[in-house]
């Protein structure tokens, strides 16, 4: 028995085996759920030394799995990151019961979960570039299922993530040569431009951001909120394993200043064009691009502290993508293909108040909002930014500023009288979904308000990384 | 007995584990390569697509069989005609196969893109010496020639066309690229079998693309 072969391996064996139950919606949405919530417990309850002690014996886990030669390699301080991923697929199979996103949702979010933390643990980890590339082609049928037209943002993201492919192959490669070469080296400045551009191209970093709006305008809210939240959660640490394993990257001396200039940059281009959206499924993709800029905002603060907001900041990001895309996913319901339209959205208050209140809560909560559960930590990175570079601050506050726009245009929207030819009608909703949005939103509620008590035992998924974040 | 690259970085490589010297003939399946790589970016007409693709592997096996074992080349061959049979059959599915009529004339568009190619080749052909002594001094220039064009070819494609079964054959090209370059810098078992999924998965979401595209047309 070994921690790869209970977290990678049996989980897509039972991806696979869900796949016979795929046309149950419900059975496969409980299970689906069940197996990520077991797999989530335990990895969370799972002793760090990967040992029992029985009566009269010490049963030791191996925490690696040998493969063609090459490891898949769970350590003990890796499982705290292993429970949040599988977390995510808890609480998004647990709402596809609710809104079937795709027939394969189930079976790919299973998958897909347990191939991002094989991309995570494979030994040399360059070898994840291509496990990304099958995670991409996994999530087709989930962005562009059938009956609906092949949108060239879903062309356009299988591009870009099969391009960063050989940038970060050929830098395997490269490190080959480096070992202790000095920073000016200029095989460390080709391998590190390598790096950074695959990177950018995976988790969509200005200017190759463009596919993220594309695909979030057309697919289904819960699939695409599924696989970036995923995808953002699981690259940031994966950023981190580069900076942590290879001195030559973080010791470049423009790395982290680097990072954080694109990461406010990105806030403010994200935060801007929020506000000029006609379209809440486009706008949710810019939600998420203003994240990944604090998360790179964040890494790039690293030598101040950043790293400890970052990880504080997975949960109530997440649980505020799920608040927002569930509420989504009920208006595109049952509904035309323009349910998301914001002229569509007038008089929206009235009638469906749960609705648009998980819509602003969202909202509220990404902008890092007092009282909701992100703020203390985007409170931490902007004092942190102002005290290392106060020019940051101006990217920052124009980023807020956009997304706070586009809050008081959804708001101004919501609030108009209903035209007659409005696509909603009074609507009853779903007691599971009330049920779902409201544990959500307390559960926003319980981190804000205990900021201090639940969240630092997220702090553990920094353990691994000794380098950046020296033990003290 | 796994091939390997020599230590020496001259102009020997190995080709089912025997010497042999980076002979010319090495240029031939190169220049098939980049020519099935061309047609694909070039032509709109589906069944020659498809043998295109078929020669593109069958040129790219030859190529790698000298920097690695038969038997372990011939592997990326097979996946590569699966590859292709896979898209082929879902265009048959599809019932919308295009006959091949018109082989001669071109249009703007295919006269664009074929400059495009030819126009790229011929940079690469003169700019690749020079790469390959700076940073890749073990791999033999033929094939630096074929896994670049390919990699630069595949990427036109999927660039410049939004149809979806011409931007799934632009990725298996640049991906072939990918192989066959890095197949001349390192050998590992799981990496091969990691592109074979890769290859196979691209090919069934081309599959999926066409037919699911397909089936939005019928009444």
């Amino acid at each position: 028995m070994s921690t790869p072969l209970i977290w990678i391996i049996i989980p897509l064996g039972l991806a696979l085996l869900l796949i016979s139950t795929r046309k149950k919606p419900i059975l496969s949405g409980i299970l689906a759920s069940a197996i990520s919530l077991i797999l989530a417990v335990l990895a969370l309850l799972f002793p760090r030394d990967l040992s029992f002690l029985l009566p009269d014996q010490r049963l030791e886990i191996a925490s690696s799995l040998e493969l063609f030669g090459r490891s898949l390699q769970i350590m003990g301080s890796q499982l705290t990151m292993v429970a949040l991923l599988y977390g995510i697929a808890f609480l998004w199979n647990l709402g596809s019961v609710l809104f079937r996103p795709s027939l394969w949702f189930n079976v790919l979010s299973l998958g897909i979960s347990a191939l991002w933390i094989a991309t995570l643990s494979v030994n040399p980890f360059l070898y994840a570039a291509v496990l990304i590339e099958l995670i991409a082609l996994l999530s087709v049928p989930l962005l562009s299922p059938r009956g609906m037209r092949t949108e060239s943002g879903v062309l356009r993201y299988l591009v870009f993530q099969t391009l960063a492919l050989p940038l970060i192959l050929l830098t395997g490669w490269m490190l080959a040569g480096i070992g202790s070469a000095p920073s000016a080296n200029p095989l460390i400045v080709r391998s590190a431009m390598l790096v950074l551009f695959g990177f950018a191209l995976w988790i969509g970093a200005f200017p190759f951001h463009s596919w993220i709006p594309m695909i979030s305008e057309k697919s289904h809210p819960w699939a695409l909120s599924f696989l970036f939240a995923i995808l953002q959660t699981a690259l940031s640490v994966f950023l981190l394993q580069f900076l942590d394993q290879y001195a030559w990257l973080r010791n470049l001396p423009m790395i982290f200043s680097g990072l954080r200039w694109i990461g406010v940059i990105m806030i403010a281009v994200a935060g801007l064009l929020s506000a000029v959206q006609t379209k809440l499924g486009k706008s949710f993709g810019y939600l998420v691009l203003y994240e990944t800029g604090y998360s790179l905002l964040a890494v790039g603060l690293a030598r101040t502290g950043g790293l400890n907001y970052l990880a504080m900041l997975f949960i109530p990001r997440l649980l505020s993508y799920a608040v927002i895309s569930l509420a989504l996913s009920a208006l595109v319901q049952d509904q035309s293909p323009d349910a998301l339209l914001y002229t569509n959205q007038a008089g929206l208050f009235r009638t469906r108040p749960i609705v648009t209140g998980g819509i602003l809560i969202g909202i509220f909560s990404l902008l890092g909002l007092p009282l909701l559960p992100l703020f203390p930590h985007k409170q931490m990175l902007w004092l942190l930014t102002a005290q290392l570079d106060p020019r940051l601050l101006l990217w920052v506050f124009a980023g807020s500023l956009g997304l706070l726009l586009n809050a008081a245009r959804l708001i101004r929207v919501f609030s108009q009288e209903r035209s007659e030819d409005s696509v909603f009608q009074q609507k009853k909703e779903k007691t599971g979904f009330v049920v779902l949005m409201a544990s959500m939103i307390l559960l926003m509620v319980a981190f804000g308000a205990s900021t201090q008590f639940l969240l630092p035992r997220f702090l553990e998924i920094l353990t691994p990384f000794t380098q950046l974040v020296p033990t003290p | 007995m796994v091939a390997c690259v020599p230590r020496d970085f001259g102009y020997i490589v190995l080709i089912g584990g025997n010497a042999v010297t980076n002979a010319p003939w090495m240029y031939i399946p190169a220049i098939f390569a980049i020519v099935a790589a061309g047609v694909n970016l070039t032509r709109r007409v589906w069944i020659v697509n498809a043998i295109a693709l078929a020669i593109q592997y069958l040129a790219v096996f030859v190529l790698l069989c000298t920097v690695r074992p038969v038997s372990l080349a011939v592997v990326k061959l097979f996946v590569g005609w699966m590859v292709t049979l896979t898209l082929f059959l879902s265009l048959i599915t599809d019932g919308e196969l295009r006959k091949a009529s018109g082989l001669l004339k071109f249009s703007a568009g295919e006269i664009f893109r074929l400059l495009a190619g030819l126009f790229a080749a011929f940079f690469l052909a003169a700019f690749l010496p020079s790469l390959q002594s700076e940073v890749f001094p073990q791999t033999a220039l033929p094939l630096l020639l074929a896994a670049f064009s390919l990699l630069v070819l595949g990427l036109f494609q999927a660039s410049m066309i939004s149809e979806p079964f011409y931007v799934i054959i632009g990725l298996l090209t640049f991906l072939l690229g990918v192989e066959l370059l890095y197949a001349s810098l390192e050998l590992s078992i799981l990496l091969e079998a990691l592109f074979a999924g890769v290859n196979l998965g691209l090919a069934l979401v081309g599959a999926f693309f066409v037919i699911k595209d397909a089936e939005l047309l019928e009444p």
